[in-house]
């Protein structure tokens, strides 16, 4: 592969963003998904998550002259992370009745459709079990990221993120197999 | 066992036997399987993108954003949850910019003045040397929040062509927050704004500038007389600093004034109880219209709401078109009536802010206004009519053309 065919590394974008902040576009390109899903997981309906997922960037943008080495990653999600603990702590009580019916499906098959709401909304009710240090860990690791990221976002040591990690997808695994999610073994 | 599931078991096997492993594909396969739904809106990814770069030009006044100490303390970001605005925590004011001649919509700020307004320093933008002044325009009342987000408390409600002074802006993709203070007073707070930038530049872009219209004539002043609203009106605990929205009144209410009146705030107030639902509460007179004797029993549309002539005036890069088939969603509570026919028109339930809607039909002139026929989405779709002036595209920042009125058949 040639150094032109080569995707940039994070640490090459987070440079170029750093010199020219209008380079911030490819980090925001590569992890606008991850970052969307991240915060929809958390907030329920799809504008929520849009907000918060625009915020999340914003601040990083902002931020970003200030990031000097670790994970871009983790340091991204630890942003995301305090944007929406900070948005759960004054959040209104109270979820609208459409937020159902907003759930876009992306498959023709509505057999197959329904099957992901279902196995969603199991999902979700068994991440709703867990500890939230737990649920924590969990998210991270469902968007992506490594223990050691996962540590640096939460800004918790190694062994702590790795035992919670542990305890979770063992909790997770119970839920589960309660809800006929994932079968016993 | 389906795909989606053995991915899930495989994930936390893996998790569970190497909690280090860095096996993130896995992690990629199970959300890829468990949340089809997840997907972002295409729309929504180029809007942010279009403000990403429009943040990172230097010397933009949009958004200064915290440093990055400030993120993990206790700096109280803007909570932007403005896809689900309560109704009464949301009137859309159209607020005329006086210096620069731009329209802009607002919702509403804060009232204490022994109390300063402190806010966050998160979430301020760089602020002009001066503050410019806007002014209140019509349509509706122009509400002060504490804070910009969905779980602020109104504070303070001024009428069509109050002078106010714009301190600083804060934007989402979907809403842009201005921040605002009372001339001559430390009363600062924040109200709503619909898409007034220009993309390109960052800045607000001026649209035509019009004086504030009186929208109604004098209500009557007389206790016992019925009145009604001309659109969707707060009604407030009372006229002054400390007010709180309790409920909101719709056209088809029909008011009893009970010949309490206050200039306040720049504004009459009048005392006014719902009879039929047992409330009352303070309301600017100038949104009150007396009812005709042949009007006295619940019916009738807004009738006197301005109709813009273009709809989305005001609405940044406007005008805009919304035609057959386009997708929209509400910028205020709006009332979904059953048909437009005098005398014949059934409330049938509300639209929040920022609910989504189709338009499924030609507008239609009616009743001094411009109608939209519409449905909502999902598997239960409900359909109805709305006030077109209250209909803002998904993407505001896409220029339309004029809105075609069609006349009634």
């Amino acid at each position: 592969m040639s150094a032109e065919q080569r995707e940039a590394s994070d640490e090459e974008l987070v440079r170029n963003a750093q010199d020219d902040r209008a380079a911030f576009v490819a980090l925001y390109r590569r992890y606008a998904d991850s970052i969307y899903r991240y915060c929809w997981r958390r907030v329920e309906t799809r504008e929520a998550a849009e907000d918060f997922t625009a915020q999340v960037f914003l601040k990083a943008l902002a931020a970003l002259p200030n990031f000097r080495a670790g994970s871009f990653r983790a340091w991204l999600f630890a942003i995301a992370h305090n944007v929406l603990t900070d948005g759960y702590r004054t959040r209104r009580d109270h979820e609208p009745l459409d937020t159902a019916v907003r759930l876009r499906a992306v498959t023709p098959d509505p057999e197959t459709a329904a099957l992901h709401d279902e196995t969603r909304r199991e999902l979700r009710a068994a991440l709703n079990s867990l500890l939230d240090e737990q649920r924590n860990v969990v998210e991270l690791r469902l968007a992506g990221l490594t223990a050691a990221e996962i540590a640096e976002a939460l800004n918790r040591s190694l062994p702590s993120v790795k035992s919670s990690q542990y305890r979770a997808f063992a909790r997770l695994r119970r839920a589960l197999t309660e809800s006929n999610l994932g079968e016993p073994r | 066992m389906n795909q989606a599931t053995e991915q899930l078991n495989r994930f936390l096997d893996d998790g569970a036997r190497a909690p280090e492993d860095d096996d993130q594909r896995a992690a990629v396969r199970v959300v890829a399987h468990l949340e089809p739904a997840l997907d972002p809106d295409p729309a929504f990814l180029n809007t942010l993108e279009r403000q990403l770069v429009a943040a990172s030009r230097p010397r933009s006044n949009l958004i200064a954003l915290p440093p990055a100490e400030r993120i993990r303390g206790d700096a109280k970001p803007w909570r932007a949850e403005a896809s689900s605005f309560s109704a009464a925590a949301l009137l859309a004011v159209i607020v005329l910019g006086a210096a620069l001649g731009g329209w802009l919509l607002l919702g509403h700020d804060r009232a204490d003045p022994e109390s300063s307004a402190v806010l966050p320093a998160a979430i301020l933008s760089s602020s002009p040397a001066s503050p410019t002044p806007v002014m209140v325009s019509t349509l509706a009342n122009a509400v002060l929040y504490d804070e910009p987000s969905q779980s602020s408390t109104a504070l303070m409600t001024f009428h069509p062509g109050t002078q106010l002074e714009l301190i600083s802006t804060n934007r989402t993709p979907s809403i842009t927050w201005l921040q605002l203070r009372v001339p001559g007073t430390r009363i600062v707070g924040w109200g709503t704004a619909y898409s007034p930038f220009d993309p390109a530049t960052g800045v607000f872009r001026p649209g035509p500038a019009r004086p504030p219209t009186i929208i109604s004539p004098a209500p009557p002043d007389v206790s016992g007389a019925l009145a009604r609203v001309s659109g969707t009106v707060a009604v407030w605990s009372k006229p002054g600093p400390g007010m709180t929205m309790i409920w909101t009144a719709i056209p088809s209410d029909r008011l009893t004034l009970t010949g309490e009146r206050i200039d306040q705030l720049g504004a009459a107030w009048v005392h006014v109880e719902n009879v039929a639902r047992n409330e009352d509460g303070w309301i600017s007179a100038d949104f009150l219209f007396a009812v005709h004797p042949s009007e006295a029993s619940p019916v009738m549309s807004p009738t006197a709401i301005v109709v813009v002539g273009e709809a989305g005036n005001g609405l940044g890069k406007g005008p805009y078109h919304l035609k057959i088939g386009d997708r929209a969603h509400v910028m205020q509570s709006l009332t979904v009536w059953s048909q437009l026919k005098a005398g014949g028109m059934e409330a049938l339930w509300r639209l929040t802010p920022y609910d989504r809607i189709t338009i499924t039909g030609p507008f239609i002139d009616f009743n001094g206004a411009t109608w939209a026929p519409i449905r909502t989405s999902g598997p239960t779709p409900r359909e109805g009519w709305v006030l077109a002036d209250f209909l803002l595209p998904i993407d505001p920042l896409t220029p339309f053309a004029t809105l075609k009125h069609v006349p009634p058949s």
